[in-house]
C-alpha cells in the first residue's frame, strides 16, 4: 500500500511535467516519512548529492560523453563511412551496409547513441541520397546504426546500469561484445533482405559503385588507434573503465585537433554539451537514490518475490513480462531515465528469481536500444530526422524492418544467455 | 500567466535574470575546467602508472573528492537553463495552454523548494566541516569542507533558476527542443 502511494505520487509529479530528476527526488522526500523519521530524510537529503558525485566511477559518464562529443567535432564518422564503403561498394546495398559497419566501429569508441547517430547522419545521408536510396530507408539505416552505441561497449548506458545496480561495469562491457556484433550482423542481413524484397528502396550496384568511386578517401587510422587503445585497456585488464574513459576523451580531443577539424566554438560546444548531459544524468540519479531509499526501506522487492512465489508464477513468465513492460516503456520514456529509475528494482527481482545480473543488464540495454528508434518517441529517429531534415513519420516506417530484427536478436539473447556471458568469466 | 501576457513576476525576473546568468555561466565554466583537468590528470595517472610505474599519488583524491563534485554541482543551474532535463509532455497536448503554464510554474516552485532545502542542508553540513576543520586522513590531509562547498553553491544557483523560471515569461517554461538533453 505504501509503495503504491509512493508510485502514485511519482507518476502524478511526472505527468504534470516536473522534470524527471526532481519528480523522483520530491516523490522520495514525500514518501520517506511514511517509513522513517524526518531527521533521517534530512540526513539522506544532505548526503545524496555529495555521495553520488564524489565517486570515481561516475567520472566515466562525463568522459564517455565528452569522447563522443569530441569525435563528432572531428567528423570521424565520415572517414569511417568512406573506408567501409570502399570495402562494400560492389554489393547491393553496400553503402547502407557500410553505414552499419561504420556505426559499429564508431560505437566502439563512443558511448552515446544520440551523438553517434547525429555524426553518422551528417556523414551518410548525403552519400546515400547521391547513390539513390529511398530517404526513409536511408534514415532508418542511419538511425539503427546509431543505436549500436548504446550496446557496443563502451556505453554510457552500461555505466548507468552498473552504477545503479552495483554491477561490474567491466563485466557489462565484456557482455556487450557478442550482442553488439550479433545485432550489427542482423542489421546487415535486414538490409540485404529488404533490398531483395523491395529493390526500389535502394540503387542498383553499378550506380552505387559509381557514387562510391567519387568519394575521397577517409583517414581512419587515428580512430582505429583510439579503438585499439580502448579495447586493449578494457579487455586486457590494463586500465580501469574510469581511466579508459579519460584516455578516450583525451584521445578523441587530440584526433579532432590533429585533423584540424576542431575550432574554439566546436570545443566549447562539446564541453557544454557534456556538462548539460552529465548534470541531467546526475540530477536524475540523486532523485532516483532518494526514491530508491524509500523502495529499499519498504522491502518492496522482497514482498514482490514472495508474492510471485505464492502466486506460483514461473521465473520465465515474470522475466518475459518485465521485458515486455520495458519494450512499452521504451517507446515513450528516455532510455537513460528508465535505466536509472527501474534497474535497481528489476535487477534485484531478477537476481531473486535466479537470473544473472550481467545478463539482465544486457537484456535491459537491448530493450532500451529498441526504444531508441521505436515510435512515438524514438530519440535516435528524432535526432536523425532533425539532422537530415526529413519526415519523421516516414522515417519511423523506415526503421520498422530493423525493429523486427531487434526483436529476433533480443529473443536469441534471452534464449541463449551464454551469448552475453561467455566473456564475463 | 497565460498565452502572451506577461506574468506578474516578469519584472522581478528581468532584474534577477542577468546577474544569475552571469553566475551560472561562471560556475559552468569552472565546472568545465574541472572536467578537463580531471580528464588530463586521470589520463596522465594511467599512462604514468602503466608506462613508468610512477602514478600521480594524489590524483584519486583530487579527482574524486574535488573535481568530480565541482564539475557536476557547479553547472547544474546552467544545465537546466539550457535544456538539460527530461520531462514527460504527453498530457500537454490535451490541457489548455494557460492551465498547462500554471501547472508548470507550480511544478517549478515544488522543484525549487526541493533543491532549495537540499542547498540549505548541504550548506549547513559544509559549515560544520569548515568550523570543525574536518580532514580525510592520508599521506596528505584533504580538507572535507573544500570538497563539500561546491554542492550548496551549485544547488543554490539551481534553486534560484527554478524559482526565477517559475515567475518568468511563459516562453521560458518550455525548453528549446534543439537544446534539450538526452542520456542515451
Amino acid at each position: 500500500m505504501i509503495i503504491a502511494l509512493g508510485t502514485l505520487i511519482l507518476l502524478a509529479l511526472m505527468l504534470v511535467g516536473i522534470p524527471i530528476g526532481y519528480a523522483l527526488g520530491i516523490a522520495g522526500v514525500i514518501s520517506l516519512p511514511m517509513l522513517v523519521p524526518w531527521s533521517s530524510v534530512f540526513a539522506l537529503m544532505t548526503s545524496v548529492v555529495h555521495e553520488t558525485t564524489a565517486n570515481s566511477l561516475m567520472l566515466t559518464i562525463p568522459m564517455f560523453v565528452l569522447m563522443a562529443e569530441f569525435l563528432a567535432c572531428g567528423r570521424v564518422a565520415e572517414d569511417l563511412l568512406l573506408s567501409c564503403n570502399r570495402l562494400l561498394r560492389k554489393i547491393r546495398g553496400g553503402l547502407a551496409m557500410a553505414c552499419i559497419l561504420a556505426g559499429t566501429v564508431h560505437a566502439a569508441a563512443t558511448g552515446s547513441s544520440a551523438a553517434s547517430a547525429a555524426s553518422l547522419a551528417r556523414a551518410s545521408y548525403p552519400a546515400m541520397m547521391r547513390a539513390g536510396y529511398a530517404p526513409s530507408f536511408a534514415v532508418g539505416t542511419i538511425a539503427i546504426a546509431g543505436t549500436l552505441a548504446i550496446l557496443v561497449p563502451p556505453s554510457v548506458a552500461f555505466v548507468l546500469f552498473g552504477v545503479m545496480t552495483e554491477t561490474s561495469v567491466g563485466k557489462l562491457f565484456m557482455a556487450g561484445i557478442i550482442p553488439g556484433i550479433l545485432t550489427a550482423g542482423g542489421y546487415i542481413m535486414t538490409i540485404w533482405l529488404t533490398l531483395k524484397l523491395k529493390p526500389e528502396l535502394g540503387p542498383d550496384p553499378t550506380q552505387e559503385e559509381q557514387a562510391a568511386s567519387t568519394e575521397s578517401k577517409g583517414r581512419v587510422w587515428p580512430m582505429v588507434l583510439l579503438i585499439v587503445v580502448i579495447m586493449f585497456g578494457l579487455y586486457g585488464g590494463v586500465a580501469t573503465p574510469t581511466e579508459i574513459s579519460a584516455l578516450g576523451a583525451l584521445g578523441a580531443l587530440l584526433i579532432s585537433l590533429g585533423m584540424g577539424r576542431m575550432s574554439w566554438p566546436d570545443f566549447t560546444h562539446a564541453v557544454g554539451g557534456t556538462l548539460r548531459i552529465s548534470t541531467m544524468i546526475m540530477t536524475i540519479i540523486f532523485g532516483a537514490h532518494l526514491l530508491g531509499y524509500f523502495i529499499s526501506f519498504s522491502q518492496f522487492t522482497n514482498a514482490l518475490l514472495a508474492w510471485i512465489a505464492d502466486a506460483g508464477l514461473s521465473p520465465t513468465v515474470v522475466m518475459l513480462a518485465v521485458v515486455f513492460v520495458y519494450l512499452i516503456l521504451g517507446t515513450f520514456m528516455d532510455q537513460g531515465a528508465i535505466i536509472i529509475l527501474t534497474a535497481p528494482i528489476t535487477t534485484a527481482l531478477m537476481v531473486g528469481l535466479g537470473y544473472n545480473p550481467i545478463w539482465w543488464g544486457v537484456i535491459m540495454i537491448k530493450t532500451a536500444e529498441i526504444g531508441l528508434v521505436s515510435p512515438p518517441l524514438g530519440l535516435v529517429t528524432f535526432v536523425v530526422s532533425a539532422t537530415t531534415k526529413t519526415n519523421l513519420r516516414s522515417n519511423f516506417v523506415g526503421v520498422l524492418p530493423f525493429v523486427g530484427t531487434e526483436l529476433v536478436v533480443l529473443a536469441l539473447l534471452i534464449a541463449f544467455p551464454d551469448l552475453c556471458l561467455m566473456f564475463t568469466g | 500567466m497565460s498565452g502572451g501576457k506577461p506574468s506578474p513576476g516578469v519584472g522581478v525576473f528581468r532584474v534577477l535574470d542577468r546577474p544569475l546568468r552571469i553566475a551560472e555561466v561562471t560556475a559552468a565554466a569552472i565546472g568545465g575546467a574541472a572536467m578537463l583537468i580531471a580528464m588530463v590528470m586521470t589520463s596522465a595517472d594511467a599512462l604514468l602508472r602503466y608506462g613508468f610505474n610512477a602514478p600521480i599519488s594524489f590524483n584519486y583524491h583530487v579527482t574524486e573528492k574535488y573535481l568530480m563534485v565541482s564539475m557536476i554541482a557547479l553547472p547544474l543551474a546552467w544545465g537546466f537553463r539550457t535544456g538539460g532535463y527530461i520531462r514527460i509532455t504527453m498530457l500537454f497536448g490535451i490541457v489548455p495552454r494557460g492551465t498547462r503554464d500554471l501547472i508548470l510554474r507550480v511544478g517549478l516552485v515544488a522543484s525549487g523548494t526541493y533543491i532549495g532545502v537540499m542547498a540549505w542542508l548541504t550548506a549547513r553540513h559544509w559549515y560544520e566541516t569548515y568550523v570543525n576543520g574536518d580532514v580525510i586522513m592520508g599521506v596528505i590531509d584533504w580538507p572535507v569542507s573544500w570538497s563539500w562547498i561546491w554542492v550548496p553553491i551549485g544547488l543554490t544557483l539551481l534553486a534560484a533558476r527554478l524559482f526565477l523560471t517559475a515567475i518568468g515569461p511563459a516562453a521560458d517554461l518550455h525548453a528549446d527542443p534543439e537544446n534539450e538533453g538526452h542520456i542515451a
